[in-house]
This record gives C-alpha cells, sequence and structure tokens, in this order.
C-alpha cells in the first residue's frame, strides 16, 4: 500500500499520496496530473515499437485510487490524453474505463492542458479551463493571478541524499502559493527541480519538493 | 611468388626502408585473394601491410568506385590513417582516391561518396551500416574487393563487433570473394579472432609479425607512502613531475575522466617550470581535442594526460615515455597503451606504473610479471547479441525488401551468429514489424508491411529516417553541455553526465577541463558554470571511463598473495601493510574465503575477498545483499573492486548468519528474485531498447521539449513486465545481462568452491586490507526497502525536528 502524508496548503490539510495524487479530505476531492494516455500510439507512429500498455497501466493506478479515497469528485489536471487524436486511438475497453472512472464520481474535472486542448467536445468528458474550490484554483499551467494555486505541466522530480545514498524519483513541489503535482501517466518522464524552470516558478520562495520512491512519500531537500 | 611493383620497392628505398617480411607477405596474401589476421607489434608498418596490396592493386587495375574498406573503431584513427596512407600516395603519385566518412562528415559530401565513392573509403562500423541502409548499397559495394579492420581486439569482442560481424556477413552477399584483414597489435587468442573474421566455417590465416624488444615496466618509485585507498596517485605528483621533465615528451595514462581532471590539475599545481601539459579526454569538445592532437604532433607539448580516447592506433613518433597512472586493468590494455612510447623496433618502449592504493601495487606487479613471461589477456568475441541482429533485419529492410529466410542465411554466415535459431530469427523479425506485443492489436503502426511478393519494406519515410538516425550500439547516457560563463556571455567546454549535472546545487564546485568551476543552474540541457577562485572543488568527481579487471589479472594477484617469497619482493610499505592485516585479521589465501564484518560510522560492513573480478563481485554484492535483506540485515549499499566487495548495512553479519549467506541456492532464489527488479537488468533494457529502436538514442537532446526529455526506459521495463513479461526485449535484456554483466559462470564456481570454507573474523574497527575495497567511491546503491526505511525515517526525523521547533518557540513566548 503506498504511504501518504499530512501537509498543509493554502492553509488547508491536504494529503500527498505516494500514488502520485493529491487528496483533500475537507473537499473529498482527488487530483491527479498528466496522465497522457496513448502516448505510446503516439509514438508509434513515428516508427517507434514502444510497448502500448501505458493506458492500461495508468487507468488502473487511477482506478485503485478512487477505490482507496472514494472521492465526491476527480480532477484530472490537464495533459490527460498524450495529444488530441488520443481519444479515437483508444481501445474500447479502455475508453469504457475512462467513461467508467468519470462516472464513478459526482463531478469529474477534465482540465485542458496544452497536450489535450481542443477536445472539449468530446462526448462524455467534462472539459474545463480551471476548478475553483475553497479559494483554491486547480490549472494545468500557473497564472499571474496570485491565487493559491494547485497545477500541473510541470513533471518535478528531484534527486537527494540519503545517508550517502543518492535517490531520484518524481515529486510533489510546493511553496507558499503553489503545489506543482507529479505527472501521473506510466510513460512519463521528470524534469528535475534544479532545471532553471522551476526557480522562475518559484521566484523568491523556492519548492519544497515531496519526494514520490517506490511505496514511499517524504519531504526531502533536494541534492 | 610476391609481385611489388618497381615503383614502391623504389620508394622504400628512398627512404631507406626495407619492406618488412610480414608486409611482404601480406602483400602476397592479398595477390593470392586469401583473407588474413595479422598481428605485429606496434611501430612496425602495421597498418602499411594492410593497405600495400590494395594500392598495389589499385594503381594496376584503376576501379571506377569502391575498392578496399577500412574499418575502426575511432574516428581519430580513421584521420591518422587517412594522414599515414594519403603520405604514401601522394608521394608515389599513386591513382587512389582516399576519404573517410564517419559521423562528422558533411551531408554534402557523403552524398558525393555514394555517387562517386573512392577507392579506399575510411569508416566506422556505424557509418558502415549506415551506408548498407541505402537502396544503393548492392551497387556500391559490388566491386569491392578488401576489407581491412583495424585493432580488431579492441572491437570484436563487442556489440560494435556484432555490428561490423552482420555488415561483413551482408557485403558478402554482394560480393562473395572480399578479402578480410584483420590488425592488432595484442590479441590473447587469434585463433578465436580467425575463427570470428572469416565466414562461418572459414576461419582466416594467421600471421604474426614477431614482438620487437620487450617493454621495460616498473613502479615509479616515490618519497611518499603509497596510500590506502583512492584512487588519485596524487602522491606521486613530485615524481611523475620528474619524469616529465627528464623526457622529451610523455604520455600520462589514466582510467577515468575524473582522474584526468584531478590529476592534471596536480600536475599542473607542481609545474614550477611551467611546462606545456595538456589533457585529453572523451568529454571535452572535439575542437578542443583536435587542437591538443595537433600541437602534440606538432611536439609543442611535454606531456599529455588521458584517457583511453587517446589509447588506440595514433602514431607519435616522439613520446619517449608512458607512465600509467591507476591500475594497468589488464596486461593486454597496458602493452597497447605502453605501446605508444617509442615506435622504433630496435629500442624497448619504456613504461611507468603509478599505483594509486595499496591493493594496485599488486596488479601493477603481477602485470610486469604477465609481460614479463609474454602472457596476454583479453576478451574473445561471444555470441552475436539479438539486439544487434534486430538493427541489421531492419537496416538491411531499408535497403532492399527482404524477407525472414533470405535475412536469416546472410545473419547466420557471421561465426557470431552461426548459432542463431531460424524461430529466434522469426521471433526477432516480428519485432521489428509491429514491436511483437501480444495483448493488443497495434496494427496501424506496424514498421515494415509486406508486399504482393511476400517481401517485407518499411511501412513509411519516417521510420526509414528514424532507423538511420539511430544506428549504432554505443549508449550514451545522457548529457549536458558544460557551458563555462564569461560576463554575459560564455563558452561550451564539452559535456557531462546529466546524471551528475543534476545533483549538483548552485554554488557546488568540480573541476572540467582542467579547471575549477562553480555550478550556476541547467538550462536547456546546458550546465551554467563560472570559474570559480576556490583551489579544491567540494564535488570530487564526475563518473566515466571505468574499466574492469581482467580476470587474469586477478588471478595473479591472488597467487601473488598466496606466496610468501612474492611478498617479500614487494615494496616495503605494501609488506608492513600485508602483514598488518595478517596480525590484526587475516590474509586471504587459496583455501578459505576471507570475510570481515566491523562496524563503521552508524552502520556495519561485511567483506567478502573473492578476487574474482568487478564483474562477478557486482553480480554476488547484489545477491548477497539481497540474502542479507531476508536475514534481516537490511543492507544499504555495496562497494565493488576487482578483488573484493564491501556491503553496508544497518544490522551486523555475525558469526552464525555468515554460513547463510552463500549457499548453493542463492544462484536459484536470489538470482531470480534480484533480477526481476535489479537495477542492473533495467540498465541491460536500456541498451537492448536502444539498439532495437524501442526508443530514441539521445540525440538533439536539447531540441526535445520537456516531457520527452526524461521519458526514461525504465518506465517502459516497468509496465512491460507487468503486463507481458514474456516479450522478446525482456528476454534479450536478460542475455544481455548475463552476457554483459553477470559472469554467472565463474561465480557458480567460487560459490561451489568456498560455501563451507569460509574463514569468518568479526573485527572492532575496519581491517587494513578492507581500506582499498570500503574507501572505493564507486558505490552500489540498492533498492529496495532499506532505502525506504531510511527515507521514511527521514521524513519522520524533519517532521520531528519541526515539532521539537514549534515547543522551542511556544517556550520563548
Amino acid at each position: 500500500m503506498p504511504s501518504s502524508i499530512e501537509i498543509e496548503f493554502a492553509g488547508h490539510d491536504m494529503v500527498l499520496d505516494a500514488g502520485l495524487a493529491l487528496y483533500w479530505p475537507a473537499e473529498e476531492v482527488l487530483v491527479v496530473s498528466d496522465l497522457h494516455l496513448e502516448k505510446s500510439t503516439y509514438l508509434a507512429q513515428f516508427g517507434s515499437a514502444v510497448a502500448p500498455y501505458d493506458t492500461l497501466d495508468t487507468l488502473a493506478r487511477l482506478d485503485r485510487l478512487r477505490d482507496r479515497y472514494r472521492p465526491k469528485s476527480l480532477i484530472l489536471l490537464g495533459d490527460s490524453f498524450h495529444d488530441r487524436a488520443a481519444w479515437d486511438r483508444l481501445e474500447p475497453a479502455a475508453r469504457d474505463s475512462v467513461l467508467a472512472i468519470c462516472a464513478s464520481v459526482e463531478t469529474c474535472h477534465l482540465v485542458e492542458g496544452n497536450h489535450d486542448l481542443g477536445m472539449a467536445g468530446t462526448s462524455g468528458l467534462n472539459f474545463c479551463e480551471e476548478v475553483a474550490l475553497g479559494g483554491v484554483v486547480f490549472r494545468h499551467e500557473p497564472d499571474t493571478s496570485g491565487r493559491p494555486q494547485v497545477i500541473g505541466h510541470f513533471h518535478p522530480a528531484v534527486s537527494t541524499e540519503l545517508r550517502g545514498h543518492r535517490l531520484r524519483g518524481k515529486c510533489f513541489a510546493m511553496n507558499g502559493r503553489m503545489l506543482v503535482m507529479p505527472a501521473f501517466g506510466s510513460f512519463t518522464g521528470g524534469l528535475s527541480l534544479n532545471d532553471s524552470v522551476f526557480s522562475e516558478l518559484a521566484e523568491s520562495d523556492p519548492f519544497r519538493p515531496y519526494l514520490v520512491y517506490r511505496n514511499t512519500v517524504a519531504a526531502v531537500r533536494s541534492a | 611468388m610476391v609481385d611489388i611493383p618497381y615503383v614502391f620497392q623504389h620508394w622504400f628505398d628512398q627512404q631507406g626502408w626495407t619492406i618488412l617480411p610480414h608486409q611482404r607477405q601480406m602483400v602476397a596474401r592479398y595477390q593470392a585473394r586469401r583473407s588474413t589476421l595479422l598481428t605485429a607489434p606496434t611501430g612496425t608498418g602495421k597498418t602499411l601491410a594492410g593497405f600495400l596490396g590494395s594500392l598495389i592493386d589499385i594503381t594496376a587495375i584503376k576501379p571506377r568506385g569502391l575498392h578496399t574498406l577500412y574499418i575502426s573503431p575511432l574516428k581519430a584513427l580513421n584521420y591518422d590513417i587517412k594522414r599515414n596512407v594519403v603520405a604514401v600516395v601522394e608521394a608515389l603519385d599513386l591513382p587512389v582516391t582516399i576519404e573517410s566518412r564517419t559521423g562528422d562528415t558533411s551531408t554534402y559530401r557523403r552524398q558525393r561518396q555514394r555517387a562517386k565513392p573512392p577507392n579506399i573509403l575510411l569508416t566506422t562500423p556505424e557509418s558502415l551500416m549506415l551506408l548498407l541502409s541505402y537502396p544503393d548499397a548492392p551497387q556500391m559495394f559490388s566491386g569491392l574487393q578488401a576489407v581491412v579492420i583495424d585493432e580488431i581486439h579492441s572491437v570484436a569482442a563487442s556489440k560494435r563487433g556484432d555490428l561490423i560481424a552482420v555488415a561483413l556477413a551482408q557485403i558478402a552477399a554482394i560480393s562473395p570473394a572480399v578479402r578480410r584483414i584483420g590488425l592488432s597489435a595484442t590479441v590473447a587468442d587469434p585463433q578465436a579472432f580467425c575463427d570470428w573474421l572469416g565466414p562461418v566455417g572459414q576461419p582466416v590465416d594467421h600471421l604474426d609479425s614477431p614482438a620487437g624488444k620487450p617493454p621495460q615496466v616498473t613502479i615509479l618509485k616515490t618519497k611518499n607512502p603509497i596510500p590506502y585507498g583512492g584512487f588519485m596517485a596524487g602522491y606521486a605528483v613530485p615524481e611523475i613531475m620528474a619524469e616529465i621533465a627528464r623526457a622529451k615528451t610523455t604520455i600520462v595514462f589514466v582510467n577515468t575522466r575524473a582522474q584526468a581532471e584531478l590529476l592534471f590539475r596536480f600536475l599542473w599545481d607542481a609545474n614550477e617550470d611551467a611546462l606545456p601539459i595538456a589533457i585529453f579526454h572523451a568529454s571535452l569538445t572535439r575542437e578542443m581535442r583536435l587542437k591538443t592532437i595537433t600541437m602534440m604532433a606538432e611536439g609543442k607539448l611535454r606531456a599529455l594526460v588521458a584517457t583511453s580516447a587517446l589509447e588506440l592506433g595514433i602514431d607519435w613518433g616522439d613520446v619517449d615515455v608512458v607512465i600509467q597512472v591507476g591500475a594497468p586493468k589488464g596486461v593486454s590494455r597496458l602493452l597497447q597503451r605502453i605501446g605508444r612510447s617509442n615506435h622504433r623496433v630496435d629500442v624497448p618502449s619504456k613504461a611507468f606504473l603509478v599505483p594509486a592504493n595499496r591493493f594496485e601495487v599488486l596488479e601493477c606487479e603481477a602485470a610486469i610479471t604477465a609481460i614479463k613471461a609474454r602472457q596476454l589477456d583479453g576478451d574473445v568475441p561471444l555470441p552475436g547479441s539479438q539486439d544487434v541482429a534486430i538493427q541489421f533485419i531492419l537496416n538491411a529492410a531499408c535497403s532492399q525488401p527482404v524477407t525472414p529466410e533470405g535475412l536469416y542465411d546472410i545473419a547466420r554466415q557471421a561465426w557470431s551468429y552461426r548459432h542463431l535459431a531460424l524461430s529466434e530469427f522469426e521471433q526477432l523479425f516480428r519485432f521489428v514489424i509491429d514491436g511483437g506485443y501480444v495483448l493488443r492489436n497495434y496494427d496501424r503502426w506496424h514498421r515494415l508491411v509486406q508486399r504482393e511478393d511476400g517481401t517485407w519494406a518499411p511501412a513509411n519515410a519516417a521510420v526509414v529516417q528514424r532507423h538511420r538516425q539511430n544506428i549504432g550500439v554505443i549508449i550514451e547516457a545522457g548529457k549536458l553541455k558544460v557551458r563555462r560563463l564569461h560576463g554575459r556571455g560564455g563558452r561550451i567546454l564539452g559535456e557531462i553526465e546529466e546524471q551528475f549535472g543534476q545533483s549538483l546545487r548552485p554554488g557546488d564546485t568540480f573541476y572540467f577541463g582542467g579547471e575549477v568551476l562553480a555550478f550556476e543552474r541547467i538550462h536547456d540541457m546546458t550546465l551554467d558554470a563560472r570559474p570559480s577562485p576556490a583551489k579544491d572543488p567540494m564535488i570530487p568527481s564526475y563518473m566515466g571511463g571505468q574499466m574492469p579487471l581482467s580476470t587474469y589479472l586477478a588471478d595473479g594477484v591472488r597467487r601473488l598473495l598466496q606466496d610468501d617469497k612474492n611478498i617479500e619482493k614487494l615494496p616495503a610499505i605494501v609488506r608492513a601493510w600485508l602483514k598488518l592485516q595478517a596480525r590484526f585479521s587475516s590474509l586471504p589465501d587459496t583455501r578459505r574465503l576471507l570475510v570481515e564484518s566491523f562496524p563503521r560510522g552508524k552502520l556495519h560492513s561485511v567483506v567478502l575477498y573473492t578476487f574474482e573480478g568487478r564483474r562477478a563481485n557486482q553480480t554476488l554484492g547484489m545477491l548477497v545483499s539481497r540474502r542479507m535483506e531476508r536475514l534481516g540485515c537490511h543492507p544499504l549499499s555495496f562497494t565493488v573492486t576487482d578483488y573484493g566487495l564491501a556491503i553496508a548495512s544497518v544490522e551486523p553479519v555475525t558469526e552464525d548468519l555468515v554460513a547463510e549467506l552463500l549457499t548453493a541456492d542463492i544462484l536459484a532464489d536470489e538470482l531470480e528474485e534480484w533480477l526481476a527488479e535489479s537495477p542492473m537488468l533495467k540498465r541491460s533494457f536500456r541498451r537492448v531498447a536502444t539498439i532495437a529502436g524501442l526508443v530514441e538514442q539521445n540525440h538533439n537532446r536539447a531540441k526535445k521539449t520537456l516531457k520527452q526529455v526524461t521519458f526514461s526506459t525504465d518506465l517502459i521495463y516497468d509496465v512491460l513486465r507487468k503486463y507481458e513479461p514474456g516479450h522478446v526485449l525482456l528476454q534479450l535484456a536478460r542475455t544481455d545481462a548475463e552476457r554483459e554483466l553477470l559472469d554467472l559462470e565463474r561465480l557458480k564456481d567460487m560459490i561451489l568452491n568456498f560455501r563451507n570454507h569460509i574463514r569468518f573474523r568479526a573485527l572492532p574497527r575496519p581491517s587494513p586490507l578492507s581500506l582499498p575495497v570500503i574507501l572505493d567511491v564507486r558505490t552500489e546503491r540498492l533498492p529496495g526497502a532499506g532505502l525506504e526505511r531510511l527515507l521514511a525515517e527521514q521524513g519522520m526525523e524533519e517532521a520531528a525536528e519541526a515539532m521539537i521547533h514549534e515547543v522551542e518557540n511556544a517556550l520563548v513566548d
């Protein structure tokens, strides 16, 4: 069973799950970001023979999280599909599975990301630009409003030293204004928190990383 | 009869040279259409011997197109050969065109080379494969007369050798009568290479030129004592500097790039006369390397600190001393390096060895003994790897439509692939077609499609283009460009492993290109750093260029230790160290396996002195640490050297546990369990998947989008193992790991020999002999519960700290 830790963001108690998800108990909302469904078949179009099991695996993990938290609502924080044509490439069973997960909660928000922009008309999927809940806004990419926001898009990853051992993995990255979600998709990589993208994003309030290593999530120092 | 035309004979006479017997024989063998493996010491005109037959033939018949193909493992060697052979051609005014073609050749030139090939083409295995992927390959190679493969010892026993093997088979299918000529200075087992070079069942003949004078090799005597551990040999800098000052030109060879950087720095700090000393390793930019080579060739340098990037073939007559810093790691490799000095048959090469720690003294002694006894080591060719066969299939299909049966008939003409079964080959072929996945209908994304006549061809131009961009078997670690900032601008110094770059924090300092740099940031796959006034960098090293000890030398060290007479001959300081070890613990012997256990910091270490070589120790480390996990010791990491293995754990290994560590079933239970999730198998999978075209090589990474940058094969591996554990690439990764990394046979013998013969010593502190092992910086971290537990604890510690702060704050109010 993946571990989880409790954190406080924008004055609210929230849970970071080692399954790469955020749970907000007060609002009963489960958040995952950057599923990038059908990335394998996207790459296959260009001659790659990458294994076609990413969608299956990503959805199975999402299903387990939903079972564990039984949320009222679910937020997929953008780039749920690797490209606009991904919906058409989904195997029928996988498509049913997406719809079933969405239907199993009271509200399922699909926040638009840069990869799946323009899918808004897809029947059965509830796309939106952002979701606002209890003073926190959920977007794919950050805006400059200064509102506390939970975002995706950047795929943060971090390395840390632990008694001389180096660990690297996806991470949650948090500061006073912003919580950046790790990428959830089975075939999504990570961008090092050391990259200048993150320092520019954080401005004067550096991100604190919460590393996910296998089934464990923990606050670490970036190294 | 040898037919050497007057013009050639006359030219040799004019130079004051005689045509050496092996050169004459090579011409005769060329003229009799015979294939040959020529072994001859460096400096005996080996290269010219390989080309002379072709030069005479081209001059006589004036062929229109490609006549002779020269394949070398190094691009640098291509430039060098071009210079040398072109010199002969120009001096004789021969009607011979020579061009080189490597990854660095311009597109314009490449296109022209295909339209109008030179008589002699100098190329690398990868560029040759690329040529064979074009539709006009059959025309281009139809008039080919000879293929010359240089430095065959360094390439045949590798995947690049497999690449050459399939390329030779494909060329033979186009022109069957091509002569195959292999060149090498040192080969341990010539017959194996003769088998490899010829088509199956027709090994080439071996022609051995007698060696020159044996080299003079000694351990450099130093004032400072040799340290117990470490790998930098800083203690010997005064004496190295003195030898450089004494000689005209010196090459100082080291084993890793980190060593090169540090030693270069040390030497400059001690370089009171400001002698021109330069550095050469593969991370520096091409421009910088070319500049250094030119300066060296022009005699402007007194010394060059170099890694193996400089090792092969390049001849500079003026080098009179070679200094090997760090253990030689292999007899053949050492001879190859020593051969850089004094390229004259009548004068012996001169070399000094500088062991970096006391274990390495033993290794240096063993190497000197072997050189005196003229015993060589080195890898022999292994069965061809199947990921290369996958690349071969797609490569051939890019040139002409193919059938599995047709390609199979070609592939098995290569000695390396003689045992490949048709069923296996068909499985590889299916992978090329559509990835070979069973679970899902993937047919919209076929890479090969079947034509009406039953043959297979690439599905579209994207497939062909992608394949051509990814030909090759050298898997590079992710690299960051290193930019040295200067004011607002900056200059690219070279490349550094991404993993190292990501471990840096702003302000951290490290050596690169011979200076101390302070890390600022990573941006667009570039690492920005500024020159730092700091003298000693905080981060000592970066990865790259490690090499394993040959099993032959490891055995030599063991033999040396087992004889008191040998020990008496060692330097006093090493003798004292070994005697201290004998008093404090025990010396390893041939009958029993010495195992020590002692506390170290908050952790415990157990050290096994196996002398089985790094590769076997690596595997053993994985297995034993797994067993320790099962026994409740919570192992965290281990260090392997060629001599032994040290495992750090939370709980100690005790007398009653030690017998449980090495039992025969460890090769069954732990091996299977470990292989399933080992990072090594993931590494193998990464190599195999890249070569097989599952993912792209890291070309042009800066151009990729953020998300693709670190989309690693580990993710694919995990998912594939979960959903299709029998997939062909997982099988290949397993085979590859066993072949490249595990050394299972050797390990099995060791465990059977020693499982009931362990000498266990529980010690209060690290033993003298253990120091070089536990101080080795190259630590393999272990996945698993131990680390997860520590990570969780770390989180708890931070939380606890926060709570204490809260309490403190509350008290202050």
